[in-house]
């Protein structure tokens, strides 16, 4: 089994993707919007589990409802449906992993993941340019809401929510959106130091 | 599991890979239908990582957390972001944007269009003070170039003979550091303060190609080599080598090294650490011996009266240039001042960890 590249013959045809897009909505922009969810939604689905290939394995989950529904198959709930394929490719992926783990006899390690590649002061001075595209006020909420230990982070955050007036809920969106920002940011910057 | 039961903990233990697969569909159902508690799983994602880039996380944790999120591209640079986050000194950006442009001593221009201005700048101003030199007669003209001249040629002398009084103490420095008896106390400890690294707040990344150049090169770091050379199944160890180099601010990881073949003896001082209180991490570094080759390793530390304090994953040692070496991160809080025994072990498939080397240090908190 081909989990994360599909061969040319499991590829979604058009048919298929059209029957699918039917199937989520009768309206063609709904439908594509909730494709776009779906989608989305599986990425993070198998992100979360720990799988290594998301994105190809929610075209791979999305591809085997499709043609379930090409070969005539009656599928009142998609998404649920859907999940319910995703559910199965994961048991399916972490074999896989297993086994591939067991061949190489050895565990996903820090020391491989985080291997000291000379780009970290780049990556620093990137961080750093982009912190200062924020806005003052945003700059000093994201540092100060990433600074500390467990828990004097936790009561970190709350004397920052007290004194920015806002709720913790309304505080942790706003960080996870600055964050976001500075990592897509920091990736642009580091790219283009690559070019350089 | 009810709703409101989704607190942070069981949002990390989701994504720890720990709730039973019920529980896991109900966490799943609930995030995909309540952005919040999308949001809020999105956060204890973050959380989570930065966490383990400053080696907080307690083991069980870290080794699910290995697990489930080292294998995605994605989530991989997710923990690159966090590494280079945790390692960022907030007073060196706390400068505002528009103050960074206008002052470039205050904070270093970043952007090329703060360069581009301070350069305009220092031109146009050099431009004038050309213009009245001009005004000058020929004669006070040249006094004043010649002065220029003699002051630069004066400067150049200056630094060559500085450099040459700089790199004999270097040399003084490395003698006095050079191998000495296995029973003589650790003179490193005594002679010179203790250097502590400048590293990316990872718990085992590997340092560069060699020992040495781990000491010696790393752009913002010294190292923390202290140990005096001894005995281990009759290899000496080679001789310790450190950098005198102040520790930038903002630091958060401190970094042990274990040459090959060190142990303490009976009447040997055991190696100091010395772990500031900004340290929020300990790295242990290991060079191995030849023939101490297994598919993985083990780290295991102990206090002095022989309860645990840390027990590694499966480690996997990295090529350097004079050899193998390996390293392990643990949170520093887990290393209060006191005394340590670090447990080197070897494993091959099934086998119980081989005992290859035990180290002794204690730690000094200040």
């Amino acid at each position: 089994m081909q989990t994360s590249r599909p061969d040319r013959a499991n590829l979604l045809t058009q048919a298929a993707f059209d029957r699918l897009l039917a199937a989520l909505d009768c309206d063609r922009e709904q439908a594509g919007a909730k494709y776009t969810e779906l989608r989305e939604q599986l990425c993070r689905f198998f992100t979360w589990r720990g799988c290594p290939d998301p994105e190809d394995h929610a075209d791979e989950t999305i591809n085997r409802t499709a043609r379930r529904l090409a070969g005539g198959e009656q599928i009142a709930d998609v998404r649920g449906y859907a999940f319910g394929v995703a559910r199965l490719l994961v048991l399916e992926v972490h074999r896989q992993e297993e086994r591939k783990r067991l061949a190489l006899a050895e565990l996903p390690t820090t020391d491989e993941a985080l291997k000291d590649t000379g780009e970290e002061e780049t990556r620093l001075r990137c961080l750093q340019n982009c912190l200062l595209k924020l806005s003052q006020g945003n700059r000093e909420l994201i540092v100060q809401y990433y600074q500390g230990e467990r828990s004097a982070k936790i009561a970190n955050r709350r004397q920052l929510a007290a004194k920015l007036s806002l709720s913790l809920n309304t505080l942790r969106m706003r960080a996870l959106r600055l964050r976001e920002g500075l990592e897509n940011c920091m990736r642009e910057c580091m790219k283009s130091e690559e070019d350089l | 599991m009810k709703q409101a039961d989704l607190n942070e903990d069981v949002l990390a233990r989701y994504l720890l890979g720990e709730l039973t697969e019920e529980e896991q569909v109900r966490v799943e159902e609930r995030a995909f239908s309540d952005p919040e508690t999308l949001a809020q799983m999105l956060a204890v994602e973050n959380d989570l990582i930065d966490e383990y880039v400053r080696g907080e996380l307690p083991d069980e944790a870290r080794r699910s957390f290995e697990l489930k999120f080292l294998n995605s591209a994605e989530r991989r640079r997710k923990i690159e972001f966090a590494g280079t986050l945790a390692r960022l000194n907030p007073t060196s950006i706390s400068v505002p944007a528009d103050a960074a442009a206008a002052n470039a001593e205050t904070a270093p221009a970043f952007s090329t269009s703060n360069a581009t201005q301070n350069n305009s700048a220092s031109a146009s101003r050099w431009r004038s003070f050309l213009d009245s030199l001009a005004r000058f007669p020929l004669t006070p003209r040249l006094s004043f170039a010649a002065l220029i001249l003699l002051l630069l040629i004066g400067g150049v002398l200056f630094f060559i003979n500085r450099q040459r009084h700089d790199d004999n103490i270097v040399v003084r420095r490395t003698e006095q550091t050079s191998p000495r008896p296995a029973s003589s106390p650790d003179i490193t400890n005594d002679a010179t303060p203790l250097t502590q690294n400048a590293q990316p707040p990872v718990p085992a990344a590997p340092p560069p190609a060699s020992p040495e150049s781990a000491q010696n090169h790393q752009p913002d770091s010294g190292a923390s080599e202290n140990g005096a050379p001894a005995q281990r199944g009759g290899v000496q160890a080679s001789p310790p080598t450190k950098v005198n180099r102040p520790a930038p601010s903002g630091l958060s990881v401190a970094t042990l090294v274990f040459s090959s073949g060190m142990t303490r003896g009976e009447n040997d001082p055991a190696k100091k650490f010395l772990l500031p209180p900004t340290a929020t991490a300990a790295r242990l570094s290991f060079t191995l011996e030849k023939g101490d080759e297994y598919r993985s390793y083990q780290v295991e530390v102990r206090a002095a009266d022989g309860s645990p304090v840390f027990q590694s994953g499966q480690l996997t040692a990295y090529a350097t240039r004079t050899g193998r070496s390996l390293t392990v991160g643990l949170p520093a809080r887990k290393l209060p001042a006191g005394s340590y025994e670090a447990l080197l072990r070897g494993v091959d498939d099934g086998e119980r960890g081989q005992l290859l080397g035990d180290y002794y240090f204690e730690v000094v908190r200040r």
